[in-house]
């Protein structure tokens, strides 16, 4: 039998054109014995193939290819240069040595190699110095690849490897081979391939020689890159890639065949007739490695006193923790709750996990970092007694099944938010916590997308940057690659080019290879042991940050816990408004040190003014609720009290829309439709959201009540429902819920109803607890913004980038809110946004985050020496600032001297003036230019504008749509403050500044356009059909004009209502073609 | 006042001692020339965006086809006529990325010296119009024209004679008559006028037309461009607004002479063009062409330009030598000579076309063409003055006869070599990196260094800045490959080691090629003692061309009296074999 022992999948990065899946799925195909996927310096794409492997029930061995560095003992490591300099000229195969685990003990010696390997070098540079550090043998076999040993000869030929390993007289060859047969003769053997690209035989000659002299086992190997033929043009753009190359000018770069192909048996027999005991080798080496992925015996740390164990620490902080949060005395359902959760935690040993997550809690509590759960920990009571999480238990109806079940034997997901600004010093305090050998972050796997793969393959193909961005304008997210072909001839290109056939069907195969792997954005994995001992650990790009090469798919696969250390932008907006409220004795008293735990628990509780305020969808900024499809739900729904903000933060999601449960709902509320329980044992669940599911809980909760489900079954039923269009197993459910509810006296036609709104569930629903928790960040913005307006804008601003709305559209709002806003100014802005003026009518001074390319040093500078003295024109400006030319210039233009140096035009001159200093000896001043010494052109509007609108992205006092008003009354376009006055149906034209483009899953392909003009926005709805007319306009253009029927829906004569109004729109104009090339500032979200 | 009158004032205000400075402008040369090299332009090929690549380097007898067969994808477009630029291709674009605009791009090599060597050819037409005349690729020929206009009726008579004249030559023009080289230079290319009739401008005149040209005419970087459009400048005229000295402080030293010209002054000389003695005019194309009714276009556009050459110089010709260059495989194969060569003496000196035509095509009409011709080249060995004529200051200010300094060493050694075994088989051998054998080994013929035949104009530094004057932005760039990886790194060694003879077409063997078959080389027999595979080539090209599939053997032959090793393919497909190496 024959097992191939040295593939790489794509996960080796840029070398192998197949997919780890794809690899084994072949090699199941083809009847091998075991498929050995064996990544470059990692493991990285092993956990895919075990997971497929198990599933086919296909033998696989997880190995490492290492690339040997083969420095002296005591010599320094490569520095970067040289690694760079070996990246570029890298034409052979660096010598490497493929690493197979014979059992557990292997595996952890192979995790350390390849720590090891990778721990001294730059990020994609990894080498495993073998005479400093040996190789650990106890549990390891090993492969010398044949081409390993002709890359050995090559360094031995080549001089500069010669001077920097110090070797004299015996070769690296020799050498390897002397250290291989001394410590690991019985586990070294040699790996013979036949590519027919002209090397055979000097690989041949070279393996006969080491057996000859060693007496290594030969072992024969297809050493595939690829699984099928059909990738080995995919395998060459890739080396393109790889090489930074062209395939033009790759000549010999290129593979020269496509033999390096996944072989069956019988074609490696054929391929090695001549030594068909080189074929039955690989056998032995199958029998020999026995390590699974599986073995892997992962614990999580928990830091206890002498003789303490997990649970106990759990059960005392819980209690204290109760005792905290009910002052009152702990209510006996919620001593019951907390009993129950404690004995499920203790029957499945995930103390320890409650006890960390607490601790990362713990330590930003204790630097006054925002935090609070999310998710479905929010079900659980202890963590609210913990601090984890923010929603009461008591106040809600919390499943604690949701959340973890003894029926499943899997970690519970525990996600933690904290301030999106602050966040690092969580991450520091972990690392600090845990030490690097036990804390690592969990990798993000960044694959090529549409736009990317595009670029990368018309890159290969030699278009010039220009053409590549024409050419991936075409696509937008994640659509495939095929929609660029409808695009080409709208962006100037030509179909019929043969070359750009083939990057279209390159494009199309690269799409979804990786790319590279990132860090995870908060996932970290903690480990009682070493982590080493269970996953290799690398250095990340990102200074001071370690990594463990799998993902969060992999975590889950492999059964590793995971804490999500997650930023979010609204909690570092609501610290910083609550910070200038208490500066400004707005919140608290400004005597006592801000604290901004209290400042958010003193939030006072439903403030009618507040719901008034959501009622009228007046939400731009608000956390969650300011979304187009949020925004029209709000004169609807009508939010009165908490509850309420935690149902529209569910309602308008994929689950309820496609499950057909919001009109119903909506309704039921409005007093349309008799509130009715389909039993009365379903009443207690659904009397919150007048008898229509909305939460998961809910759904888990019919099941449990209505089918006799149990809390695990049911927590199964949700896990289903996540993925029944990827598995279908959600059908299997149907039966047991109709029999069960039937069983109950439940009406089927409630039963089928349900049925069909749990597979709505499938495309997203929200648990309840989540929804609760984020409702309460809803609450705090929205109280922000109605009462303090200036105060929420600019913390809004200085928590940037964030959130659903641009800075533009944040500040128009604020003035529209009576917000007086100050330019940017060198005299008076600091880097943030600031608030001037009397504590109680404040005003919003803008600052110099808002100016694009402008070094926050240099800013810091200035401020600095503003605090000394106030400039006294721009010369002193600049003798005492320094800054960079393009700087002041770009200052100037952004109208940020205006007080130093009236006239933007007067200070770009006045910017490039050439200083009068010495060699020796600093500038001197000279007088400034005045205006009236250089007669420039006046600054007229538009240009006012433009130079706004390059620079800062806004204009305070003017709008670009005022320079086309009339013209655009001429064709009889609307204003959007004229839009309540039309007519529903009545056919209409608008045009604005696109501010936002947004196409949600749930739409079927609606794409929701905001435009705004100088007196208001506008809300579109596109249709596909005319997406398809007008794609390439939709998606580049920053000025548009739309036509189309106006849709509105008036909500009658009630207090504080206001009606929702939509253009559907029919047919769009380009208006920035005319107008000069003007940047776009449209957030868009697909 | 409209365009025309303004013209009409324009001549009425020249005065008499100005200086005066006509500027040819031929945008289109480079497309016109290569147009002219398909000697096939069918109506489809006509209806094909056209772009030009100039290639340096090229040798002497590198024919037009070789040429083309040398223009790879990523080499860069050095002009493309008025239908590409509509579709938006560019010059300084890539041929892959021009074709991706239009896919049916025809793209034609010339050598880059073609294009300095029409101007020259256009300049010697009009020598009788101007007592200096001089040229500057890729685009522009000045005209002295002060000394000489009045005697040839004015100013307007003189520029429309030019522009009459190159037209008739076939070329586009632009002309415009300013007060020195680089003002004509920029009203040439950016005034309005200029593009159809000449556009004259006096002195007087200079500073408001230069005034209303825009920023961008003059060799301003982006940077600079972008900082003079923030300032609300647009024109040559807004520039004069602003003080000169504190300009020049944030413009550079370059601003000085900007302004000068915005003020419509230049003062910078020309440099004479001096004509090579002997005359020549040829034309090369793709496709061999069979029958005299083709050559008869060729031959009167080069009838055309050799007496408007001839009577710019007052010249006629006296012995006149007509080549045919035949296409060589076709030659070779029939066994006839490369080049048929006809010699004229003229028993009186000719010098009008038609004349000079009918007198050839007689000739020709009796001569059996021996093979199909791919160029034709006609030379005046020796021009006899015509009628001596006052106006022959410019070829005497230029100057003839400049013999060649004497050159030792490799120099006379090659041309020993040309002369003994011809200069097509004197060269240096390359390294390709191609996973062809056929193609890792090229042979460039060595390029004798240009004879400096005449006074090279005055060389400025190379800087990265602007340099003195050098006021186009180049519409003709070099066709360096876009990616210069290829150049970082050398090619990967030779997989297929001992090849020391490439045949220079595969031999086919009969198969079976197996261990003591016997094979047939130049009609001696071989028997195959050893066999030894080498490698595969497999889907290596990735365009074009037919895709390759070759297994490569080494194979070890005995022969009557000697062993031979040599390299065999075989198509796995077709089952062809050949012999395309021999390893000494």
């Amino acid at each position: 039998m024959f097992a191939e022992l040295l593939a790489w999948s794509n996960f080796s990065f840029l070398r192998g054109a197949s997919h780890p899946e794809e690899m084994v799925e072949r090699a199941h195909k083809l009847g091998l014995l075991a498929l050995g996927i064996c990544e470059r310096e990692g493991i990285y794409g092993s956990v895919r193939a075990w997971v497929r492997a198990k599933e086919l029930d296909q033998r696989l061995l997880v190995g490492a290819e290492l690339s040997l560095d083969l420095a002296e003992p005591n010599a320094p490591g490569l520095t970067p240069a040289e690694a760079r300099r070996r990246s570029l000229t890298e034409q052979q195969p660096a010598p490497t040595l493929a690493l197979y685990p014979e059992h557990l003990t292997g595996y952890r010696d192979l995790c350390r190699a390849i720590t090891l390997a990778h721990a001294e070098h730059d990020k994609g540079q990894a080498g495993y110095r073998l005479y400093r550090d040996g190789l650990p043998t106890s549990g390891l076999l090993i492969i010398v690849p044949a081409d390993s040993l002709l890359a050995l000869d090559a360094i031995d030929a080549s001089s500069v490897a010669a001077s920097t390993s110090g070797l004299r007289g015996e070769s690296h060859r020799e050498r390897v081979l002397d250290y291989l047969a001394n410590v690991a003769a019985e586990q070294t053997y040699l790996a013979i391939f036949r590519h027919f690209d002209g090397l055979d035989a000097a690989r041949l000659a070279a393996v006969e020689l080491a057996h000859l002299h060693y007496g290594f086992p030969v072992i024969a190997t297809a050493r595939p890159r690829f699984h099928d033929i059909s990738r080995r043009r995919l395998a060459d753009v890739i080396a393109c890639i790889r090489r930074g190359d062209r395939l033009d000018s790759a000549g010999t770069h290129l593979h020269k065949n496509a033999e390096a192909l996944l072989l069956s048996e019988t074609q490696i027999r054929e391929r090695f007739a001549d030594h068909p005991d080189w074929v039955d080798g690989t056998e032995a080496i199958v029998e020999r490695c026995r390590f699974d992925l599986g073995q892997i015996n992962y614990r999580f740390p928990c830091t206890l006193l002498p003789g303490e164990t997990a649970d106990e620490k759990l059960d005392h902080l819980v209690w204290q923790g109760a005792a905290r949060r009910y002052s009152n005395g702990v209510s006996p359902s919620v001593k019951a709750q907390l009993e129950h959760e404690l004995a499920v935690i203790r029957q499945m040993g995930m103390a320890s996990y409650f006890l960390s997550t607490w601790e990362v809690v713990e330590m930003a509590r204790a630097r006054r970092i925002l935090c609070q759960g999310r998710g479905s920990a929010a079900n659980s009571a202890v963590c609210y007694v913990l601090g984890i999480t923010a929603v009461d238990p008591s106040r809600s109806r919390m499943l604690f099944e949701r959340f973890m079940s003894p029926e499943r034997q899997e970690p519970p997901d525990i996600d933690v938010d904290f301030e999106h600004e602050r966040r690092e010093e969580v991450i520091s305090d972990i690392y600090r916590a845990y030490g690097r050998e036990r804390a690592a972050m969990v990798s993000e796997v960044i694959r090529y997308r549409s736009r990317s793969a595009l670029r990368e393959v018309a890159k290969v193909f030699g278009l010039s940057p220009e053409q590549i961005e024409r050419l991936t304008s075409t696509v937008s997210g994640w659509a495939p690659v095929d929609h660029a072909v409808l695009g080409l001839k709208e962006v100037g290109l030509d179909a019929d080019d043969e070359r750009l056939q083939q990057i279209l069907e390159l494009a199309k195969e690269l799409q979804g290879f990786p790319r590279h792997l990132s860090i995870h954005v908060g996932g970290f994995v903690l480990s009682a042991e070493p982590l080493e001992q269970v996953a290799p650990i690398e250095p990340a790009r990102m200074p001071g940050r370690t990594v463990i090469p799998f993902d969060k798919d992999d975590i889950d696969a492999l059964g590793f816990f995971k804490v999500d250390v997650l930023g979010l932008g609204m909690l570092t907006a609501i610290r910083k408004a609550l910070e200038l409220l208490h500066r400004d004795g707005r919140h608290g008293d400004p005597r006592v040190a801000f604290d901004p735990l209290e400042a958010l628990a003193a939030i006072p509780a439903e403030d009618p003014a507040v719901y008034r305020s959501i009622c009228r969808a007046d939400t731009v900024g608000v956390f969650q609720i300011e979304s187009r499809a949020q925004m029209a739900m709000l004169p609807r729904l009508r939010p009165r009290r908490f509850y309420d903000l935690v149902i529209e933060v569910a309602i308008v999601r994929p689950g309820p829309i496609h499950g057909g449960m919001v009109h119903p709902y909506l309704r039921r509320r409005n007093g349309e439709e008799p509130v009715s329980y389909a039993h009365p044992s379903l009443e207690q669940i659904l009397v919150r959201t007048l008898g229509v599911p909305l939460f998961q809980e809910q759904v888990m909760q019919i099941a449990i009540t209505g089918a006799g489900y149990s809390g695990g079954e049911a927590d199964q039923l949700r896990r289903d429902m996540a993925a029944w269009k990827k598995n279908g197993r959600l059908l299997r459910h149907r039966e047991r819920l109709l029999a069960g509810f039937a069983r109950n006296g439940i009406d089927l036609k409630f039963g089928e109803a349900l049925f069909a709104q749990i597979k709505g569930f499938g495309e997203y629903g929200f648990p309840e607890s989540h929804a609760a928790s984020f409702a309460l960040l809803v609450y705090a913005s929205a109280w922000q913004k109605v009462h303090h307006p200036a105060h929420f804008a600019a913390a809004l601003l200085n928590a940037q980038p964030m959130g659903f709305y641009s800075p533009h559209s944040i500040i128009r709002d604020a003035q529209a809110h009576g917000v007086e806003v100050h330019d940017i100014d060198v005299s008076f802005s600091t880097w943030d946004h600031t608030l001037e003026g009397p504590t109680t009518a404040r005003k919003l001074r803008l600052g110099f985050r808002l100016i694009a390319n402008l070094s926050k040093r240099m800013v810091e500078y200035l401020v600095t020496e503003r605090t000394k003295h106030r400039f006294s024109d721009l010369e002193d400006f600049r003798l005492r600032v320094c800054p960079a030319r393009d700087e002041l210039e770009i200052l100037a233009a952004a109208g940020a001297l205006e007080s130093l140096e009236p006239g933007r035009r007067n200070a770009l001159w006045a910017a490039r003036q050439p200083e009068r200093g010495t060699l020796f000896a600093r500038p001197t001043r000279i007088p400034t230019q005045t205006a009236a010494r250089v007669a420039l052109p006046a600054v007229s509007r538009g240009a006012h504008l433009r130079f706004d609108y390059d620079t800062k992205g806004l204009c305070l006092t003017d709008h670009p749509m005022l320079h086309l008003r009339a013209w655009l009354k001429t064709r009889r376009v609307v204003t959007a403050n004229a839009l309540p006055r039309c007519q529903r149906g009545e056919r209409i034209a608008v045009a604005g500044l696109v501010l936002c483009r947004q196409q949600p899953m749930t739409a079927s392909g609606i794409l929701f356009v905001t435009l705004e003009d100088e007196t208001g926005v506008i809300n579109l709805i596109v249709r596909e059909e005319v997406q398809a007319r007008y794609g390439l306009m939709l998606r580049q253009a920053s000025l548009l004009c739309a036509r189309g029927r106006l849709e509105r829906t008036d909500p009658g004569n009630l207090p504080d209502s206001v009606p929702v109004i939509h253009l559907l729109a029919e047919e769009f104009e380009r208006l920035d073609r005319s107008n000069g090339k003007l940047r776009s500032f449209s957030r868009d979200f697909h | 006042m409209s365009a025309h009158q303004n013209q009409l004032a324009f001549r009425l205000d020249s005065l008499p001692d100005e200086r005066r400075v006509a500027c040819v402008v031929l945008p289109e040369l480079a497309s016109e020339l290569a147009r002219w090299a398909t000697t096939k332009p069918t109506e489809r090929a006509k209806a094909r965006p056209l772009g030009v690549v100039l290639m340096d380097g090229v040798e002497r007898h590198m024919t037009l086809a070789e040429l083309n067969r040398a223009v790879e994808p990523n080499f860069r477009l050095s002009a493309v006529d008025a239908f590409a630029r509509r579709l938006g291709i560019t010059a300084g674009q890539t041929i892959v990325e021009a074709r991706c605009l239009h896919a049916g791009l025809e793209v034609i090599a010339l050598p880059r010296s073609k294009i300095a060597e029409t101007l020259g050819k256009i300049a010697e037409s009009l020598l009788d119009r101007a007592s200096i005349v001089a040229i500057e690729a890729p685009d522009t020929i000045w005209l002295e024209i002060g000394p000489v206009m009045r005697a040839l009726g004015g100013e307007a008579a003189v520029a429309n004679e030019i522009i009459e004249r190159v037209r008739c030559l076939g070329h586009a023009v632009r002309l415009a008559v300013a007060t020195g080289p680089r003002l004509a230079q920029l009203f040439a290319r950016w005034a309005a006028l200029g593009a159809k009739a000449g556009l004259l401008v006096p002195q007087a005149r200079s500073l408001a037309v230069a005034s209303t040209l825009p920023l961008t005419a003059l060799p301003l970087s982006r940077n600079q461009l972008g900082w003079l459009g923030q300032l609300g400048l647009v024109s040559l005229g807004d520039l004069l607004q602003l003080p000169e000295g504190e300009l020049v402080d944030r413009l550079g030293r370059d601003a000085g002479r900007f302004i000068a010209l915005a003020r419509g002054e230049d003062n910078e000389p020309l440099f004479p063009l001096q004509p090579e003695r002997i005359l020549r005019e040829g034309l090369e194309w793709e496709e061999p062409v069979e029958g005299l009714e083709r050559l008869r276009f060729v031959l009167r556009r080069l009838t055309t330009n050799l007496e408007s050459r001839l009577a710019a110089r007052g010249e006629a010709a006296e012995r006149l030598g007509v080549t045919l260059h035949h296409d060589n495989a076709i030659a070779r194969h029939r066994g006839t000579p490369n080049v048929t060569q006809l010699q004229f003496e003229l028993a009186r000196p000719l010098w009008y076309a038609e004349d000079l035509e009918r007198i050839i095509v007689t000739r020709c009409e009796r001569t059996e063409l021996l093979a199909p011709i791919i160029a034709l080249e006609l030379k005046v060995i020796a021009p006899t003055p015509k009628v001596p004529k006052q106006l022959e200051l410019g070829r005497l200010v230029a100057g003839y006869g400049s013999s060649a300094p004497a050159e030792e060493g490799l120099p006379m050694l090659l041309a020993e070599l040309d002369v003994d075994i011809g200069s097509e088989r004197i060269g240096l051998l390359r390294l390709g990196d191609s996973h062809r054998p056929e193609s890792k080994s090229l042979f460039s013929p060595c390029r004798p260094k240009e004879s400096p035949t005449r006074p090279q104009p005055r060389k400025t530094k190379p800087r990265q800045t602007q340099s003195a004057m050098a006021m186009p932005p180049s519409d003709y760039p070099t066709q360096a490959p876009a990616n210069s990886n290829a150049q970082k790194s050398p090619p990967c060694p030779q997989t297929i080691e001992g090849i020391t003879r490439l045949l220079e077409r595969p031999i086919v063997i009969e198969p079976p090629i197996r261990v003591g078959a016997t094979i047939f080389l130049d009609h001696q027999a071989y028997v195959i003692e050893r066999l030894r595979f080498e490698e595969r080539l497999a889907g290596i090209e990735w365009w074009g061309k037919e895709p390759i599939c070759r297994d490569y053997w080494r194979v070890f032959l005995q022969g009557p009296s000697a062993g031979l090793e040599g390299l065999i393919y075989v198509e796995p497909n077709g089952g062809r074999c050949f012999l395309q190496a021999l390893v000494d």
